[in-house]
């Protein structure tokens, strides 16, 4: 115990207190930018800690995971753009309580519940890692497996409109994970003789599309609209004490989601977006106020942000006591420890005990500093949300672009990005939503490579049957799974019957105020069933004359979309008309195809011939479409809003983070 | 660019009346340099090209800036190659056997060997196997005589198809005639995991990450024709009387083909001279890295060794047609 009492006089100089603060300040920049992650930012900031003592080097880069990791949440809540995946769960309900006009709320709910899910984290670090880190070594490829079978139920907890839709979405994105070479079989799918696409699409550059790029589009619509009252913003001195408050309103989400969130950080692969949806998706199926989650509820917020930072200090067990990283972030904190010349193992916890403690206790430190710089920055970056759409929107696509390039600086991504992000627009308008196509992609990967390794393994211990079901961990799992699809049936079942519930409203789907000429609901569900199923007989002729063991998760995955399919036709005409008559979809305003256009348009510029000139005049002529009073403001505020957006943007992404998107006159 | 700088060379050069210090100089570099990292941002090629190249900005006096494309086993980053613009600016890490077998094993891959000029290679990496410390298998006969006794039964993981771990289990199969059930995973720490929670038997892996696990694991063999100094314990495959088993995980960097050849020598001295200083040796300790510097010019020798090899074995295997 002396060694962690050494430790903690350490950790209280002057200059530990500064590596903290800048390491925070530092990671909370790196979430808030698209494209630019945790994992990218311990990279970059590696080769800095060459010169310092292990232990700060260590500090520097554990205080950049852990704040980068709340710094996604700050794009999440006031743009809708995630910044890497985990950041989408924060979206569910940040997005619309920002929109609601209490952006300080959200942001400072985000920060005090990521502040204490790291606490979580981390306390568990310091106090449990060698019992804790045995879980790590539970979980082989079939235990993963259920993992992500379970975290799928999640889908039926976090459908707001019909399961169905949710269901197709979720496909949709297993689809999406399955493109590109298997690592497993070494044979590729759904490349359509592309060779970008071997290579798989790029989970972010989907995430961006899907989130962020739908949504500013949906945008457009509202500012066409005449205008509203605005929103006030509603901001208070002395408003982080009732927020702090209403966050320990909630003790069970609280409890729930960082147990969750430890445990999902210490099994090898599954990160904090997988902690973060997990920990949502039970939170919401145990709540009272289960309805008002995906519209701004608080409890939702907390879940996912307790979730999501609570797996840092989780994934950090198995990598400090058994040399096994919890999630790729802290794969590459490894590295920063290999730098150092510290080997995971007893030696952390012996010979340099110093070394190991000092990092631990900095981290609870680290956690008090993401809840400072974050509280004292929401009162900033809460203005956001009053920057008019007609400036904000184009800022927010342009950092679309350039964020899902900087992932691998493949302007492939770019293209993806924009794709799915239209498919994702066109989607919103007949009832999808993007957050079960995310699941479906994250979790895809992980389930398909979990089936194919465990049943190899299975294969060489005699039964594939045995190893998948009838052992200790898989029992439990499937256990829970079935447990959560028969909660969420009768959940679901429970709220049909209550009045007045809006099936529709989601993040990304203005529903409430559909006008025009109205087509039924019933024609919507019989074209969105036909129209699953005849793509999935298409997409099954691709997978023909490959070896099965390659295609057997993908024909599953087709075989689920056509039932369906099937399921949706047959309800519609059993029973359509009478559910769903009046339900009117939304008509695109014809008004909106040029900035659709101009937007297509802006994007293949931006790769294609230069990234700040064709940004400089998106900026511009955005601003001059939607403006009222162009003329007067032209010289006062377009202008040089458009010059200034993006010098900040190429300060920050060509000089900070050597970005090289391309460019002509630079 | 190049142009003007190469006719401003040409006139210096006429004024000082062809003096020879000036004849074979290129105003190279100007602007700075990319290089192309094919493995994620933090693994071990990434980790070693940030120190090399921090080293090299200092002999070359420009800025390197690291680009990370990862992706289908370095295929998506190694694409590039044939495309990159061929006037020094841009570079890319390589991996041997990677760049040799994936060309033959992988549709998609467009590129081989003789697209990389190398500049500089600073390690190599052995493949051992390794089991648990607990596992029955005392001596790699153990694990060979349990193989041909129930073939596809000893699993044995790898960090992906038809990396150089995985062309080492290849080998071994053909040499000892059995059949191993190895487990491709996403890389090596879920390969490592499974070793140590009791999933699979055993890992095909290289030696730095082994010798970091520690009393937890047991090294069986070396796929080197001599015992390695950081393990002299460890007893090669030849010993046991599998000499074709030789494999390392190997990394440097190279230009694309069709960068001239002035250009390429400034490159290779440059990081030859970075990988000679104390400091660089001492930075690649620390990270663990069993170094073995060779300049670009002797690496092409070393290649056209190494790849028929691979390429044979693979045809052997039935993996390739031709």
């Amino acid at each position: 115990m002396d060694a962690v009492f050494d430790s903690l006089i350490a950790v209280l100089s002057f200059r530990v207190l500064l590596l903290i603060l800048l390491g925070t300040l530092l990671g909370v920049v790196v979430g808030a930018l698209p494209g630019i992650n945790a994992p990218t930012g311990i990279a970059l900031a590696i080769p800095v800690t060459f010169n310092f003592t292990p232990a700060e080097g260590l500090i520097l880069l554990g205080t950049i995971y852990t704040a980068s990791i709340y710094g996604g949440s700050i794009s999440a809540i006031l743009m809708n753009v995630p910044g890497e995946p985990a950041d989408v769960v924060t979206c569910f309900d940040g997005y619309p309580m920002a929109k609601a006009g209490e952006p300080q709320r959200a942001l400072e709910l985000a920060t005090i519940a990521c502040a204490f899910g790291s606490l979580a984290g981390f306390l568990a670090l310091l106090f449990l890692s060698p019992p804790l880190s045995l879980i790590a070594l539970l979980f082989g490829p079939a235990e993963i497996f259920w993992v992500a079978i379970f975290g799928m139920t999640v889908i039926g907890a976090i459908s707001r409109g019909s399961i169905f839709n949710g269901l197709l979405g979720g496909a949709f994105g297993m689809l999406l994970a399955t493109v590109g070479l298997n690592p497993v079989t070494g044979v590729s799918r759904f490349t359509f003789g592309i060779p970008y696409l071997v290579s798989g699409i790029d989970i972010v550059s989907a995430l961006i599309g899907l989130f962020a790029l739908s949504e500013m589009l949906n945008s457009f619509q509202e500012a066409l609209k005449p205008p509203t009252e605005a929103i006030r913003m509603k901001t208070r001195r002395g408003a982080f004490w009732s927020h702090l408050k209403e966050y320990f309103r909630y003790p069970f989400a609280i409890t729930v989601s960082s147990i969750i969130g430890i445990i999902i950080g210490i099994i090898p692969a599954a990160g904090p977006s997988i902690g973060a949806l997990i920990s949502y998706g039970e939170v919401k199926r145990h709540s009272k106020n289960r309805a008002q989650f995906g519209k701004g509820a608080a409890e939702g917020l907390i879940a996912a942000d307790t979730g999501k930072n609570a797996v840092v200090g989780g994934s950090i067990i198995p990598l400090l006591t058994l040399g096994v990283p919890g999630s790729p972030a802290a794969a590459i904190l490894l590295g920063g420890l290999i730098i150092h010349g510290l080997f995971p193992g007893q030696e952390l916890f012996t010979t340099h005990a110093r070394v190991t403690y000092t990092f631990m206790i900095a981290m609870i430190g680290a956690s008090f500093s993401v809840l400072v710089i974050g509280v004292a920055g929401s009162r900033l970056w809460g203005r956001l949300t009053k920057v008019p759409i007609q400036y904000l929107t184009p800022v927010v696509i342009a950092l679309c672009v350039i964020g899902s390039y900087a992932t691998r600086n493949n302007p492939a991504d770019v293209i993806v990005m924009a794709g799915v992000g239209l498919a994702m627009f066109a989607a919103s308008k007949v009832g999808f939503e993007p957050a079960p196509v995310v699941i479906g992609l994250v979790l895809g990967d992980l389930a398909e490579n979990g089936f194919l390794l465990g049943r190899m393994l299975g294969e060489a211990s005699g039964s594939v049957w045995t190893y998948f079901f009838l052992r200790p961990i898989p029992l439990i799992m499937v256990g829970l799974t079935l447990v959560s699809l028969v909660l969420t049936g009768v959940s679901q079942a429970r709220d049909k019957g209550k009045p007045g519930r809006e099936k529709d409203a989601g993040p990304g789907t203005p529903s409430t105020e559909k006008t025009g000429p109205s087509i039924r609901k019933y024609h919507v569900n019989m074209a969105v069933g036909v129209l699953a199923i005849l793509f999935a007989f298409w997409l099954e002729q691709q997978l023909r004359g490959l070896e099965p063991e390659s295609i057997v998760f993908p024909v599953v995955v087709l075989w689920i979309v056509k039932l369906v399919g099937v399921v949706m036709i047959v309800q519609e005409i059993l029973w359509g008309r009478k559910i769903n008559r009046g339900q009117a979809l939304a008509r695109l305003p014809l008004t909106l195809g040029p900035l659709v256009a101009a937007t297509i348009g802006y994007i293949l510029a931006a790769i294609f011939v230069d990234y700040y000139l064709s940004t400089f005049a998106y900026l511009l002529l955005v601003a001059l479409i939607l403006e009222k009073r162009r003329a007067r403001r032209f010289l006062t505020r377009i202008l040089p809003l458009a010059a200034g957006m993006t010098a900040v943007l190429y300060g920050v992404f060509y000089w900070l983070l050597d970005v090289r998107i391309r460019n002509l006159i630079f | 660019m190049i142009w003007i700088a190469r006719l401003m060379v040409v006139a210096f050069g006429m004024g000082l009346a062809l003096s020879p210090v000036c004849q074979a100089q290129i105003q190279y570099p100007t602007k700075p340099i990319q290089v192309q990292v094919v493995f994620p941002a933090g693994g071990p090629s990434d980790t070693e090209a940030r120190i090399m190249c921090k080293h090299a900005e200092i002999t070359l006096g420009q800025r390197i800036i690291i680009q990370n494309v990862a992706g289908a086993g370095g295929v998506a980053g190694w694409n590039n190659v044939r495309g990159a613009e061929k006037d020094g600016y841009w570079l890319t890490g390589y991996n041997i056997p990677h760049i040799f077998s994936q060309p033959l094993v992988v549709k998609e891959a467009n590129f081989n060997k003789d697209d990389f000029i190398p500049i500089i290679h600073w390690a190599n990496d052995p493949t051992v196997f390794a089991v648990r410390a607990d596992s029955p298998y005392k001596t790699i006969e153990d694990l060979i005589s349990d193989a041909k006794a129930n073939p596809d039964t000893v699993t044995l993981g790898l960090a992906g198809r038809f990396l150089g771990h995985h062309l080492a289990v290849l080998q071994l199969e053909d040499a000892a005639n059995i059949k191993i059930k190895d487990l491709p995973f996403q890389g090596s720490a879920p390969s490592i995991a499974a070793m140590l929670g009791g999933q699979s038997k055993g890992v095909s892996d290289n030696l730095s990450d082994m010798l970091r696990q520690g009393d937890k694991v047991r090294m069986l063999a070396i796929a080197q024709p001599k015992r390695n100094p950081m393990a002299p314990n460890v007893p090669t495959f030849a010993e046991k009387g599998y000499p074709q088993v030789v494999m390392s995980s190997d990394r440097g960097i190279a230009a694309p083909k069709g960068v001239a050849p002035e250009i390429v020598k400034v490159l290779r001295d440059a990081f030859w001279k970075a990988a000679q200083t104390p400091e660089f040796t001492e930075d690649m300790k620390k990270a663990g890295v069993d170094l073995n510097v060779v300049k670009g010019d002797d690496v092409p020798k070393l290649w056209a060794e190494a790849e028929p090899r691979i390429r044979a074995l693979l045809v052997r295997l039935k993996l390739v047609e031709k």
